[in-house]
């Protein structure tokens, strides 16, 4: 039996008739970290607030460090994290009595808190401005304080809804920093984000949420692997060499034609197709190689115009 | 393992934090004592009128005028139970308290307690400038004064908050709230006779005034403080006000839902 860590079974959520979750299924491991993916609107806040306890869901379940958190939310919050969507500060205190605040309410004793406060404070670069009002952040630090909230209390599950929304590099580079380190140290995190390079650099595990479902799962290498591939592409004026192989589509340049050449071997593909073109190559006008990434399996999985969740779960209900 | 259902130090710890967000609320604060001791200084030689009219030849009109302000504006403590719900909304701190392992008991309870100390204090003030600033004495012993003052003031306090309470969970917005509270405070404290004592006002507004929870703390105040009678003449407006309070907290934790969402101003 597995007790801990997060663990979302059949998890279904309407507004009115508008049924944003249709039986999903997440689960982070200790020392795991879950990037959930999807188009706004797909329903990650939705998902979030409810394995937080703040939303009602409909049915399924959710076990937060064993503990049935729909059934005894009171239970589950004992281990949990919530850095929500909306920041959630109080501007007229100090960066430290925000800190402490939720420290205290989680049940730390005075002695360990400033410590803990400390910590917290310089992993994500909050140290000189602990003294400051809240409300006198910018919006990046207002932002690193809001995830310096949901952690100071070393919850065991972390959830992050969108936590670099308007940070600078360098504050990007904390949170995941910060992110990194919390999971070398067992703690189980649902990231939530719309940077994919993000959920790259973290190497996170990655669930994809579309129309109301979990559309893929994996490592990023995982969703890389199946749902898109490498391809080198040549532009030529005019006409390619009938004999070339790949996929003709017309080129950005009036006139210009773009051919697409599936493979695996990128570099070996391009050298074979130069070797061949023979006088062709006199009106090649460019040559690229398009590496897989996890934006082009993004992409290939939600649709290029971002099927946004609305309009997906329109498309499914039609 | 087993949780205590209340924790009295979280709870002692929101009551904290909330006091002192309400007390960096100035404005109100303003509202709440130096708008009636100016309404006193105004309305004293009006009340002074009144009772020489009465029959009370030695009173000098503070004798009405401090308890009718100091009720008056004690009404107005019910928008303070309102803003400590409706702010946390409006900072998005609202979801963070109920996602921390503070339980909702332990937050509506200490976001009261402000609402009690600012509420007692107020009227602490008020009574204490009606003596220092307005020569108000009391016809009664000393000690029925004292007492029957600070139980009618406890009394009304505890029904303010129970108001407040009734009245968040019913107002979606915290202007909803600022005039439910602005109307109860100006027609239900006029009714309740605040302004002139109720015998004095229209048949029609002597027949609702009982209804006002205003008029209770007015007549137990009156007959300790004019009429000078002892302590047991207060049961029944003491007791009605606790009724009230009670009935307030009971119609809020009926319709009071921690997933509610709040409108601050913004
Ligand atoms: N309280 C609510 N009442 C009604 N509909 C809601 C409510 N909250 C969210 N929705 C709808 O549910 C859907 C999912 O919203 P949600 O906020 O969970 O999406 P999201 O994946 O977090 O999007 P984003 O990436 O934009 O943050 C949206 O269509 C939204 O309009
Ligand atoms: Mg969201």
């Amino acid at each position: 039996m597995q007790s801990t860590g997060l663990r979302i079974r059949g998890l279904a959520k309407s507004y009115g008739d508008h049924q944003v979750l249709r039986g999903v299924a997440l689960t982070a491991q200790p020392g795991e970290i879950v990037g959930l993916l999807g188009p706004n609107g797909a329903g990650k806040t939705t998902l979030t607030s409810i394995a937080a306890g703040l939303r009602s869901a409909d049915a399924g379940e959710v076990e937060i460090c064993g503990v049935d958190a729909l059934a005894d939310p009171a239970g589950a919050r004992a281990h949990l994290g919530l850095a929500p969507q909306e920041l959630g500060i109080y501007p007229q205190l100090s960066v430290r009595t925000n800190l402490e605040y939720f420290a205290r309410l989680a049940g730390m004793g005075r002695r360990g808190l400033r410590d803990r406060v400390a910590e917290v404070a310089a992993a994500l670069g909050l140290t000189d401005l602990l003294a400051r009002r809240a409300g006198q952040l910018s919006g990046g630090q207002r932002r690193r304080l809001h995830t310096a909230m949901a952690l100071v209390h070393r919850p065991r599950v972390l959830f992050l809804d969108e936590p670099t929304v308007g940070a600078d590099v360098e504050t990007r580079h904390q949170v995941l920093a910060v992110v990194r380190e919390l999971a070398a140290g067992g703690v189980a995190v649902v990231y939530c984000t719309h940077y994919l390079p993000e959920i790259e650099a973290l190497d996170a595990r990655v669930s994809v949420l579309n129309a109301g479902l979990i559309v893929a799962e994996g490592t990023v290498r995982d969703l890389i692997d199946t749902h898109t591939e490498a391809s080198v592409e040549l532009v030529f004026d005019g006409e390619p060499p009938a004999d070339l192989p790949g996929r003709r589509v017309a080129g950005a340049v009036p006139g210009t034609t773009l051919v697409v050449v599936p493979t695996t071997d990128p570099s070996g593909t391009l050298s074979g197709l130069l070797a061949g073109l023979g006088p062709a190559a006199g009106w090649l006008r460019s040559v690229e190689i398009r590496r897989p990434s996890l934006e082009s399996a993004y992409l290939a999985l939600v649709g290029e115009h971002g099927t946004g969740g609305d309009a997906a779960v329109r498309d499914a209900a039609a | 393992m087993r949780r205590p259902d209340f924790s009295a130090r979280r709870s002692g710890d929101i009551a904290a934090l909330s006091l002192r967000l309400a007390l960096s609320d100035v404005g109100t604060l303003l509202v709440l004592v130096f708008l009636p001791l100016a309404m006193m200084a105004f309305l004293q030689p009006l009340g002074q009128l009144q009772l020489a009219q009465q029959g009370h030849a030695g009173a000098n009109g503070a004798e009405l005028v401090v308890p009718g302000m100091a009720v008056l504006f004690s009404f107005y403590c019910t928008t303070y139970v309102g803003m400590g719900f409706f702010r946390e909304h409006e900072w998005g701190t609202w979801d963070r308290l109920r996602a921390s392992m503070a339980r909702p008991a332990e937050i509506v309870v200490g976001k009261s307690v402000p609402t009690l100390l600012i509420g007692a204090a107020q009227l602490l003030v008020l009574w204490l400038a009606g003596v220092v600033l307005y020569g108000l004495r009391s016809h009664g012993t000393l000690l029925d004064g004292v007492v029957g003052v600070i139980a009618v003031s406890a009394s009304l306090v505890l029904a303010t908050l129970g108001l407040g309470i009734a009245l968040t969970a019913l107002c979606r917005t915290l202007e909803q709230l600022s005039v439910a509270a602005n109307l109860g405070a100006i027609v239900f404290g006029g009714l309740g006779g605040a302004f002139v004592s109720v015998d004095v006002l229209p048949g029609w507004a002597r027949v609702l005034a009982p209804y006002t929870p205003q008029h209770w703390a007015l007549t137990g105040y009156r007959r300790i403080v004019v009429e000078g009678q002892g302590l047991g003449s207060i049961a029944v407006p003491c007791a009605v006000l606790l009724a009230i309070a009670a009935g307030g907290a009971t119609l809020g934790a009926m319709r009071f839902r921690m997933a509610d969402v709040k409108v601050g101003v913004s």
